[in-house]
């Protein structure tokens, strides 16, 4: 137990010992992983607001409400005959709902003065390839049970366009961070072993191992990272209660925003992202200090 | 114990710091190794203590071949191997008790083994009453005598010391070389690098003589030189 205190103190009087570089080093660390969190959390919102049947099938298609039941039963049989189509199932007004009330979880007055009786009829049809959509559409022009043909993917392609720029550009942003909060987080542990010279060089003559050596100076690279991490997470639930709570039902074409279950799922990934960079720093750092 | 076949080491400027030397120390034995400066005294000791590299030949400590032991062995080696410098190599910011510890601490021995054996072992060096003195409020002797302390604590099979008494006068010179006579009548093999001819002669112990890198001398019971 004794050897955890040792590693414990020596953690502690390193971080105080080089306050300004360790403050630099964990900014660092927090805005590349608070620019990263983000990233994948605009990926959540588009997934949300898109819904995930929509990521699913192709091609929707309402039915009249006037629709007979025989009329139905055709229309399906004729979709399925269709080559391009691999797959095709019938969602009833109750399924609708239960969709309806996922996508709009966040605008309960619409949730409550609506039932499922407002709700279309339709079959959801996943293709062989996506691009077959206005073959689809020729096939089924003029069928009098079909209210309207909706093609799916044309809204989701749009949003992931243009989310897919703005989080290719944040990403590289905190990967070019992380890269420099890893040489920043590698300076304090050099300084570190630096201000220790004496004793390594002593503590080598008297046979400690090089890990033994190694991982004070490794445990503080990794609190750092880790720091880094926690900060980058509660700004991240800061953003959710100060700018998204605020705004939950009161824009019009945003149904539904993440939450905390989203924030949560980005946890591990920034903590762990955070901690291993920074254990990668810390030992490239000594690898040429602590040789035998 | 200690044995070297042919050792030679050149450096990367292409001096010669030691050629063909075979020395061969039996347990229990002490011996000076004694020559001029650039003579390879330090190197010995260095190459002893896997501190680097000979250039050729081969050093067997403790039975092992140390010239081809792998890195991470070498640790375990230097636990075998106490060493006590001119300089002492003492940590300013640490009491006597806590550098003898230091030593058992960063080798994982339990805090009960260090608080035995600490003070013990400052007992022995005669230190018993300054366990909680720091370096600077001691003499250059009882700093010699702390790092002796830690060089022995973990009862090593041998010690080496390079100039252990270079910085001190004559007279605290003796009582150190009481001290290393006393480590050595434990079983230690002892093995001191020095150019201390008064202390060479008055110890009367086995002499091996270094000159340009080469054994010019190596006497049972010897002295300091021919001439002195």
């Amino acid at each position: 137990m004794h050897r955890f205190g040792y590693f414990f103190r020596e953690t502690a009087t390193a971080l105080r010992r080089n306050a300004l570089v360790t403050f630099a080093a964990i900014s660092t660390v927090f805005i590349s992983l608070f620019l990263l969190g983000g990233a994948l959390l605009v990926e959540r919102q588009v997934r949300l607001m898109t819904g995930e049947w929509a990521q699913k099938v192709e091609v929707s298609v309402f039915l009249r409400d006037d629709a007979s039941a025989e009329e139905i039963d055709a229309l399906g049989a004729r979709i399925a005959e269709i080559p391009e189509v691999q797959d095709v199932f019938f969602e009833n007004r109750e399924e609708a709902y239960q969709n309806f009330q996922e996508l709009f979880r966040d605008n309960r007055a619409l949730v409550e003065n609506v039932d499922s009786s407002a709700m279309p009829q339709s079959f959801r049809v996943k293709l062989e390839d996506p691009a077959d959509f206005p073959v689809i559409r020729a096939r089924l022009a003029g069928d009098p049970a079909i209210d309207e043909i909706r093609d799916e993917q044309a809204l989701l392609k749009k949003l992931l366009a243009v989310t897919s720029v703005l989080r290719t550009g944040v990403i590289a942003v905190a990967a070019i961070m992380l890269i420099s909060a890893a040489g920043l987080i590698g300076n304090t542990v050099r300084m570190a072993v630096f201000a220790r010279r004496k004793e390594i060089a002593i503590m080598k003559l008297v046979g400690a191992t090089n890990w033994f050596i190694r991982v004070p100076f490794l445990i503080e690279g990794m609190v750092e990272g880790l720091i880094g991490g926690v900060v980058a997470i509660l700004a991240i639930f800061s953003m959710k209660f100060l700018f998204i709570d605020p705004l939950r039902g009161r824009v019009a074409f945003v149904p539904s925003w993440i939450d905390t279950g989203e924030i949560l799922f980005t946890v591990p990934i920034l903590l762990l992202t955070g901690v291993l960079i920074a254990a990668v720093a810390s030992l490239l750092a000594m690898r040429r200090f602590l040789e035998v | 114990m200690i044995k070297t076949e042919r050792i030679t080491k050149i450096y990367k400027d292409s001096v010669v710091a030691l050629e063909d030397v075979n020395i061969e120390v039996r347990k229990g034995e002490f011996v000076f190794v004694v020559g001029p400066s650039g003579s390879g005294k330090s190197t010995f000791i260095r190459l002893l203590l896997k501190e680097e590299e000979p250039t050729r030949g081969s050093i067997w400590v403790a039975g092992k071949d140390i010239a081809h032991l792998s890195p991470w062995k070498v640790p375990y080696l230097r636990r075998n191997v106490g060493t006590v410098f001119q300089d002492f190599k003492l940590l300013p910011d640490k009491t006597v008790f806590e550098n003898v510890a230091f030593a058992l601490d960063v080798i994982g021995k339990p805090r009960n083994v260090i608080d035995r054996r600490v003070p013990e072992i400052l007992a022995l060096v005669g230190l018993g009453q300054k366990l909680n003195n720091y370096p600077e409020e001691l003499s250059g002797g009882e700093q010699q005598r702390v790092s002796i302390a830690r060089a022995f604590v973990n009862r090593p099979l041998i010690l080496l010391a390079d100039e252990p008494t270079g910085n001190l006068d004559p007279s605290t010179s003796v009582e150190i070389m009481k001290l290393l006579d006393r480590i050595n009548r434990t079983g230690t093999t002892v093995i001191m690098a020095t150019h201390d001819n008064a202390i060479v002669d008055a110890m009367r112990r086995r002499v091996v003589e270094l000159d340009g890198g080469q054994v010019v001398r190596d006497q049972a019971r010897g002295v300091y030189g021919y001439g002195a």
